[in-house]
């Protein structure tokens, strides 16, 4: 099996890095995920091995890394599925304080824990660090994170830390 | 007591609404390893399903990173996974390495292997022990740590550094052999295999540990590929996977070693594991001593960057100080990743550079956070008393899956 001619038969959007033998299909349709992911499992990768999302300024690229188990050729071999989703306008309102409060909407991606049930966990963490809403996922609660971190997305690069208020003045 | 019969496959979906189950709450205050806490659904003393609840100790070893120059992750990652400090920092130093391009000269790459291996023993004394308190058995707890020191000591023999070796750096590693080094592992190394025999006598065959853990906790091979557990727990459930061996990085192509496999895949299988796992490393440690080519500790475009005292101290005491490269450093645009198997299991990095002083993402992902799944799809249909024998027998480290 040539692996390159069966990822390249899956998806026309196959980046190949010879030099660290990693590979990276890119999505550029939200509705081709589910269908790209089942052909890939198809094949033989078997489990994800992370889940993580890179913030740009106005986009989110969300990747999921899978890999095989199972098959013997595919041990050696990192593949990579990336979606990038354009990120909603900030809501900027002002409270009676008059202190700015920027509102970031979360984007939303179809989830794959159907496809491969080992993302569960890895999703959850990706929805609390990115904003990231994983549709389709059975169980999308936060994981480290406290509930009232909602909307903060802490890896996101216009997170601000926003020191604890001072109880006693 | 249930009168109900439970099936474990009809447990791994079951909803809990509405339903009269005892809740009971292990943790979060250290319930074994580290701060964590499972929330436990019974019916009587039969576990119908386990939510685990980790981010306890998360330290935000991934925002840190982003924010810092490149060399200053290294002990970021080497803190988290503290029993496991070397792997932590081969992994992240091989991530920059392809990024920057540059290859390690052949004795830096067995001198990594090296101190992995000794570390890789550490790792799994330190998770035997645990079993074996998880257990009530203190006297395994004991001998393990104190197994344990040995080791450490090579360590710090070779690094200066009894846990926090830091010795891996982009291009190689910071210390040569120092002398006697060859004649203190051999007799290190034989106490180790004196002292497995009677691990094997007292705890391994004893019939008590074989009668709480044979058949407790199966996960069968079907299942741990579909979960994606890592590390020795997967290769107890029968499925030939290690990362030296598919990924190979460091000397490892190089070195000859078995990758043991068991077939049960239940809690008994993943002690005989670590025990065969340490034999191997043993061996591999012999070789790698026996083996180990002459030459630089350094590849040559570090070595061009240190100034004619560093290169004067490398000459005379075979020790690499940091050149002012390490915290300039500004690897290309691009992205790598690297996996390397730890301890515990693979470690996962993923980084993206942007060709800025920081890493522009650094994503990784711990064993013990991949073999979280344990919690909620095997521990199901058990009784309350075998939670600590599963719990024990994953090795789970919770400051290391919650980062």
């Amino acid at each position: 099996m040539n692996i390159k001619d069966e990822l390249s038969k899956i998806s026309t959007n196959l980046v190949i890095d010879e030099k660290r033998a990693n590979y990276k299909i890119i999505i550029d349709e939200p509705s081709k995920l589910i269908d790209v992911a089942n052909s890939i499992k198809n094949l033989g990768f078997d489990h994800v091995v992370s889940v993580t999302g890179v913030d740009y300024p106005d986009k989110i690229e969300v990747i999921w890394h899978v890999s095989s188990y199972s098959s013997e050729e595919l041990k050696g071999i990192d593949l990579a599925i990336s979606m990038t989703v354009k990120k909603p306008e900030p809501l900027k309102q002002t409270d009676a304080q008059g202190n700015i409060n920027v509102n970031r909407p979360p984007v939303t991606v179809p989830s794959l824990v159907s496809v491969w049930p080992s993302g569960i966990f890895s999703e959850r963490e990706a929805f609390e660090m990115f904003g990231i809403i994983f549709d389709g996922h059975p169980d999308l609660r936060y994981l480290m994170l406290p509930e009232d971190f909602y909307g903060t997305w802490p890896l996101r690069k216009d997170f601000t830390y926003q020191k604890p208020k001072v109880f006693i003045e | 007591m249930s009168e109900k019969v439970y099936n474990i496959d009809d447990l791994q979906n079951i909803n809990v609404e509405g339903e009269k189950y005892i809740i009971l709450q292990i943790g979060p205050s250290h319930p074994g390893s580290g701060h964590m806490r499972l929330k436990v659904w019974l019916d009587g003393d039969i576990i119908v399903k386990v939510d685990p609840d980790i981010g306890f100790v998360h330290r935000t070893s991934e925002w840190l990173s982003e924010r810092r120059e490149w060399i200053k992750a290294v002990p970021i990652v080497e803190r988290i996974m503290l029993p496991d400090t070397v792997h932590a920092n081969l992994a992240y130093v091989l991530t920059v390495e392809k990024l920057l391009g540059i290859e390690p000269p052949p004795r830096a790459q067995y001198l990594r292997s090296l101190v992995a291996e000794i570390n890789r023993i550490t790792s799994h004394l330190y998770g035997i022990g645990i079993f074996g308190i998880f257990l009530g058995s203190s006297t395994v707890y004991m001998w393990a740590f104190g197994d344990r020191e040995p080791f450490i000591d090579l360590m710090e023999m070779l690094t200066g550094a009894r846990i926090t070796t830091s010795y891996i750096i982009p291009g190689g590693v910071r210390w040569d052999l120092p002398n006697g080094f060859k004649e203190r592992a051999e007799t290190v190394l034989q106490y180790m295999e004196r002292r497995l025999k009677d691990y094997e006598d007292i705890w391994v065959k004893n019939p008590v540990v074989q009668a709480r853990t044979i058949n407790v906790g199966t996960l069968k091979k079907e299942d741990a590929i579909r979960l994606g557990v890592v590390g020795p727990n997967l290769r107890a459930s029968g499925v030939y996977y290690d990362t030296r061996k598919h990924h190979p990085y460091a000397a490892y192509s190089n070195l000859d070693f078995e990758v043991p496999t068991m077939k049960n895949g239940d809690s008994y299988d993943r002690l005989l594991i670590r025990v065969e796992e340490i034999k191997q490393s043993i061996k591999l440690i012999r070789q790698i001593l026996k083996d180990i080519p002459e030459g630089k500790i350094i590849a040559d475009q570090i070595y061009n960057q240190l100034n004619p005292v560093m290169k004067k101290n490398y000459e005379e005491k075979k020790r690499v100080m940091f050149p002012a490269f390490m915290i300039h450093m500004r690897p290309p645009a691009g992205e790598a990743s690297a996996k390397v198997e730890a301890g515990r299991g693979e470690i996962f990095f993923y980084i993206k550079s942007t060709g800025d002083k920081y890493p522009y993402r650094f994503r990784w992902v711990t064993p013990s956070f991949r073999n979280l799944p344990y919690f909620t799809h095997v521990t199901v249909g058990h009784r309350l008393a075998d939670l600590p024998t599963i719990y024990g027998s994953i090795d789970y480290f919770p400051p290391e899956a919650d980062r």
